[in-house]
Formats: C-alpha cells, structure tokens, sequence
C-alpha cells in the first residue's frame, strides 16, 4: 500500500466541490494518476480519520497550451477523485 | 458604546471611547458579507465562495475595513452625544486593534471650541467723530499735485536755492589724495563731469546737495563730505572726502498753476470746481477712515466683553498662517531672505499677539451670525472669489479648484460671513455725534 503523500496531491476546493460536499458529504482531490481506488481509500481514511463509502476517480487530460508560434504543448494531466464519506463523517477545511 | 472625557485643559479634552464586542462583531459580519459579494477566490465564480474561504484569504482586508468603518462611526457618535464641537484632532492611538468578538477601544485628543455667552452686541454706543475738511488740508493736498507736475528751467539770474536741479563738475580727494586711490570701490564717486544733482537732501549724496546752495553760474569751491554708517559704499563710511565742484547750469523747480490745463485730467470746469473735488476726496477718505475706526471700536468691545478660552491649537494654526501672510508680503515686496530672518522673532512675536485675537473674534463673530441666522450666498461667494482671483492675477476657476483642494472655502466663507456680521452689527449700533 503507497503511504498517503504519494497519493493525495491536495484538496480542491472549488465551487462545485463545496456544493458537493453540502449536498452529498462528498469530497474533491487531487491525485496522482498512478493512484487507484483502494490507494485513495485508505490514503483519505488514514489522513483524515474517516469512514469512505466510495470513491470515484476520472483522468484529466492536461490542457492544449500554445506558444507564440502554433507550436503546441500540453500541461500535465492529473486525476481527479470523488471521495464520499459516511454520513456524520466530515473534513474540516478551514 | 462607552465615553469617557477626561478634561486636560479648558478647551482640551480626552475621549476614551469603547465599543462593545458584539457591535465589533456584527459589523464584522456586515463587512465579511460585502466582501464576499465581490471576493475573487480560484476554483468559485466571483460571490460564491464560502465564508470560511473568503475569510481566511482576506480576513486582514476585512479587518482593515471594518476599523475605517468603526472609527469614525464612534468618534462621530461620541461628539454628537456629548455635544462637543471639536476645533482639531490632536493625539490618537496609533495602534488600535479590532477583532471580532472583542471590545475595540482606543483614546482621542480633540481641541474643542468652548460654549460661551454673547455680550448684548445689539445697539453697541458708539461715538462717531466728525471729520472736517480744513482749508489747509486742501491746500495741501493741491500742492502735492503741482509738486508732482512741476517742470525745470534753465536760469542763468540768481544762486542755486534749495530743490533746483544743479549740473556740476566734480572730483573727490581724500587727504589730498585722489579718492580712487584711496579707495578703490568708490568708482564713480571720484570725479563727474556735467552731473545733474538735486541741491537738496534727495541728492545721491546729501550733504553735497545741501552745500551747493547759494552758489552761482561758473562759481566753484570743496564741499566737505563725511560719510555716515547708512552709505552704500561700505568702504567709504565713516571718512571724510573733499569735493571740489564747479557749478555749470541751473534748472529751477518750476510748479504749474491751477489753470485750464492743469484742471483737465479731473473732468473738471474751473478752479473752484476743482477745489471742491479734492475737498470731497479727502473727506470721502476720511468718512472711510471713521467707518474703518468704527467697525475697529465695534471688534474692542466684543473682544473685550467676552469671556471665553480658546483652543490652543486654533491660536497656533492662525499664528502660523499670519506668519506665513507676513513673510509671503514681504518677499512679494523684494525683501531678501536674510533680511527677512533676521526679523523672524518679532514677526513670530507679532503673529502670536494678534492671533489669538484674531480666532476670539472668529468665534464671537461666527457665534452671532448664528444667532442673527446671518448667512452667505453661494453668489457672493463667487463674486467674493472672482475678485480675489483676478487680484492675485488667477482665473476664478483655477482658485475654486485650489481652494476646494485645500479645505479653504469654509475658511473663505467663514471670513465673509465675519464681515457681513460685522456690517450688520455696525448698522445695529446705536452711533451718537
């Protein structure tokens, strides 16, 4: 099992993640790609002291960058997961 | 909210004022909730980034905010409770710190302007003195018009007389020396030919002017000069130089006599016209002299019947700009620098004495356009305005904008809301012959 720092990147807190967490107890992260759903599970569970009930995981392709010439580079990809926690389970993010 | 005024001098007082945590608190809320409204927080749409965010970017705008907000918002609140009108602010707490949930409480030094009664200034007793038109004072004054006119002419038939224009040839010796060897600054005092000098005490050098009276056409003779510690020439000062001088022409001071041409520049029709116009003149100047000493009498008793302490600081604001007024009129009249501060003392010494007049005045003035409901128009502020810009040579626009930049336009009003009050007080008075 990969220990916690290899896995979570960060947390995002976005607009959409706050309204996904009051709405669904659910949690957005960052993570390395290599990272699979068991890895995300205990890294959060461990961290955090909470219970996860599922995890959902998708692969953000980097975005198509130019530069002056249309000679075109792409920013790092990256996963994303969504993580829900048990209900009354909950990460202070302040 | 709490006030307390501790009273340090008559017209100096201390406000510690506290304001209580849950007010901190709630006006906290208020500003963290406009703030959020336009917070620009990555990963939310401007206004939809929760509070805990929002606060935890920017909480030291906000506090920042919030302290800017509440300052004034307590200070006003603490002058208007206690009614005090406050002259300046003098000390305040450098460091105040405002947290939510916490009392905000910090201490004020002001200069107030002190309540005080009014002398009864209806119907002041003045007693006007009349100013009669002497036949002399006329007479006078038509002489110093001719003197002003009077032309020179050539005669050749008597001696030189006090006032006549002289034309010499001269050379000064120094204990029989020729001067410029003795002394090498006094070029062109040495010798002159065909000089004009005034054979009176005008003349460049007066006592060479005095002696030549009495001497004729072709006459010459040595004039003894001593210098005296004033003179231009520092090196000459104090010595004593022979002028030999030959006198080669004289011109006599002739005045013109009141006639037709004389008379013409006055719009006149004859002498007696004439006399009459200067006659009314001098007593139009006199009558404003009067009304001028007049208005002074009506400024003695309010200063003198009223009793009132003054703010400290007021008196040195107003001394400092005399001060300023002084040196500006002096320099604009070409004194140079060091003159001027070798003179600093008294003027500073003579600011000092005349402002704290000047500021009971103000208050006493101001208090009774108060109560008389005396005001100023905006027009004649303007007119007021306009011919003060055209006096320093300004476009009035220029010195509105100027004076709005500088917070003088009260002052501006105020000054002539002092001078229509005291018009007013002048047209109250109870004025015997």
């Amino acid at each position: 099992m990969k220990p916690a720092h290899q896995v979570i990147d960060t947390i995002l807190l976005t607009e959409k993640g706050t309204v996904l967490t009051e709405q669904h107890n659910q949690y957005i992260f960052k993570v390395y790609p290599s990272a699979n759903k068991n890895d995300i599970k205990t890294a959060v569970e461990s961290l955090f002291k909470v219970h996860v009930t599922d995890v959902r995981t998708m692969n953000r392709i980097g975005k198509k960058k130019r530069e002056r010439r249309p000679n075109y580079g792409r920013t790092s990809a990256w996963k994303k997961a969504v993580v829900t926690l048990k209900e009354g389970d909950t990460i202070d993010l302040t | 909210m709490n006030i307390e005024i501790e009273e340090l001098s008559p017209c100096r007082r201390k406000l510690s004022i506290t304001v209580p945590a849950e007010e901190v608190t709630q006006e906290y809320d208020e500003a963290l909730k406009s703030w959020i409204k336009h917070a620009n927080i990555p990963g939310f749409r401007p206004g939809r980034a929760p509070a805990h965010l929002v606060k935890a970017r920017h909480n030291k705008d906000i506090v920042e905010r919030l302290r800017d907000h509440l300052l004034p918002k307590s200070y006003r609140e603490a002058i208007d409770t206690h009614k005090l009108e406050v002259v300046q602010i003098l000390d305040m707490d450098e460091e105040i710190s405002v947290k939510p949930g916490e009392d905000m409480s910090y201490s004020i030094t002001v200069d107030i302007k002190e309540d005080f009664s009014l002398p009864e200034y209806k119907g002041i007793s003045l007693k006007k003195q009349t100013a009669e038109v002497a036949d002399e004072e006329v007479d006078k004054q038509i002489d110093e018009l001719r003197e002003q006119r009077a032309t020179f002419e050539d005669i050749d038939d008597r001696a030189i007389c006090r006032g006549d224009m002289a034309q010499i040839d001269f050379t000064a010796t120094l204990d029989g020396a020729p001067l410029l060897e003795a002394v090498p600054e006094a070029v062109g005092l040495d010798k002159g030919d065909d000089f004009w000098i005034q054979a009176d005490e005008n003349a460049f050098i007066p006592e060479l002017g005095e002696g030549l009276a009495g001497m004729n056409i072709g006459d010459s003779t040595d004039i003894n000069v001593k210098f005296d510690d004033k003179f231009a020439v520092e090196a000459l000062r104090g010595k004593e130089v022979d002028f030999n001088v030959t006198v080669k022409n004289i011109r006599a001071r002739v005045l013109p006599e009141i006639d037709e041409e004389f008379i013409k520049p006055f719009q006149v029709k004859d002498a007696d016209e004439f006399r009459a116009k200067i006659r009314d003149s001098i007593q139009s100047q006199k009558d404003q002299g009067e009304q001028n000493r007049l208005r002074r009498e009506i400024e003695k008793f309010l200063l003198d019947n009223t009793t009132l302490e003054l703010p400290e600081s007021a008196v040195n604001e107003a001394a400092d700009r005399q001060i300023r007024r002084i040196i500006n009129d002096m320099s604009q009249q070409g004194m140079p620098e060091a003159q001027i501060m070798e003179q600093k003392d008294a003027i500073v010494e003579a600011a000092k004495g005349s402002a704290a007049n000047n500021v009971k005045l103000r208050y006493i003035l101001l208090k009774i356009a108060d109560a008389e409901k005396i005001t100023v128009i905006d027009a004649d502020l303007k007119r007021e305005m306009s011919m003060m810009a055209y006096a320093y040579g300004m476009k009035p626009a220029d010195l509105e904008k100027e004076l709005g930049d500088n917070n003088a336009k009260e002052e501006f009003r105020g000054d002539i809301l002092m001078r229509n009050t005291l018009q007013q007080l002048f047209d109250l008075a109870t004025i015997s012959e």
